[in-house]
């Protein structure tokens, strides 16, 4: 439903979590996406593949994972980086 | 290449802060109700009939939210209680930070009973925890019968349903059958069928509200 807030907030969190870790550049992302979470994974990437342009994410993957866990859940689970 | 465990949810934000919104309306001693649904289906009017028959024996304060304009809080102010306008410019539903600012406005030892009227807004509002106690959905009978199928994630989360203006079921062949059925599917809840116009029904919506409010110890 909104997915531009929602991709904004990925690339914010995946952001400090590679610079924490002193990374220079983020290659994927591995999502966990409840059910009825309203979001949809084609919109999500859309939107995240123009707000990461030039930026430590640029080009990055969304790797997006169904989940039955919490239905209305969305979750990093993991980033991948290159030093 | 180096893989780093995140395990983090993407609304946290939002979360974190619907969890002191909770915690500050518990220490209060405040009923929180969070009214969502389409533009135009009543919630103001929905507001002002359960004001009007609740505020002799509860303290009431309300949150009005809308893209623009003060007017439905205006029309709250009129009725003699507590209200304050958040104007989401553009933003199609409310958060629990713009919650949290809002209550800064409040003396929260004088409310009893918090009605948030949420943006007008099947999809998104139903997206976001404002720490409230309840959640309920206006939808009116001129939308069509078959909204509880078209929009199942705001039914699946509220804790009942609204049916308004039902005393024109009969000029928009509304299916009330339909409707309920749907609703069920979705899940099972509590529907009232009421007219803010002719009043009908609306006893039953106010006597449950208020049951919510007993069952929590208020």
């Amino acid at each position: 439903m909104h997915e531009v807030a929602v991709a904004q907030s990925i690339l914010d969190m995946a952001a400090d979590v590679a610079k924490q870790n002193n990374a220079v550049k983020i290659t994927r992302i591995n999502l966990r996406l409840g059910a009825h979470a309203c979001i949809n994974p084609d919109s999500l990437e859309f939107a995240f593949s123009c707000l990461s342009q030039d930026g430590i994410a640029d080009g990055a993957k969304l790797w997006i994972t169904q989940v039955d866990g919490d239905p209305f859940g969305l979750e990093i689970e993991s980033i991948e980086v290159d030093d | 290449m180096k893989v780093i465990k995140v395990a983090a949810s993407v609304m946290r934000g939002n979360e974190k802060i619907a969890l002191e919104n909770q915690a500050v309306f518990r220490n209060n001693n405040v009923f929180v109700v969070n009214i969502m649904g389409s533009p135009g289906a009543g919630k103001t009017t929905l507001l002002l009939k359960t004001i009007e028959a609740l505020k002799d024996n509860v303290r009431i304060g309300v949150i009005e939210g809308d893209i623009a304009t003060s007017h439905d809080a205006e029309l709250i102010h009129a009725a003699g209680v507590p209200v304050v306008q958040i104007n989401t410019e553009g933003a199609c539903h409310l958060d629990a930070r713009m919650i949290q600012l809002a209550l800064t406005h409040f003396n929260l030892a004088e409310i009893d009973l918090l009605f948030i009227e949420n943006v007008g807004n099947l999809v998104c509002p139903a997206g976001f925890n404002l720490g409230e106690s309840a959640r309920v959905v206006v939808s009116s009978v001129p939308e069509g019968d078959d909204k509880p199928k078209k929009y199942p994630g705001m039914f699946r989360v509220v804790d009942a349903v609204l049916l308004n203006k039902i005393d024109l079921s009969g000029v928009f062949g509304f299916n009330i059958n339909t409707f309920r059925e749907d609703v069920r599917q979705t899940r099972e809840l509590e529907i009232f069928e009421v007219s803010c116009k002719t009043m009908d029904g609306l006893s039953g919506w106010i006597d449950w509200l208020m049951g919510k409010r007993s069952a929590v110890g208020y």
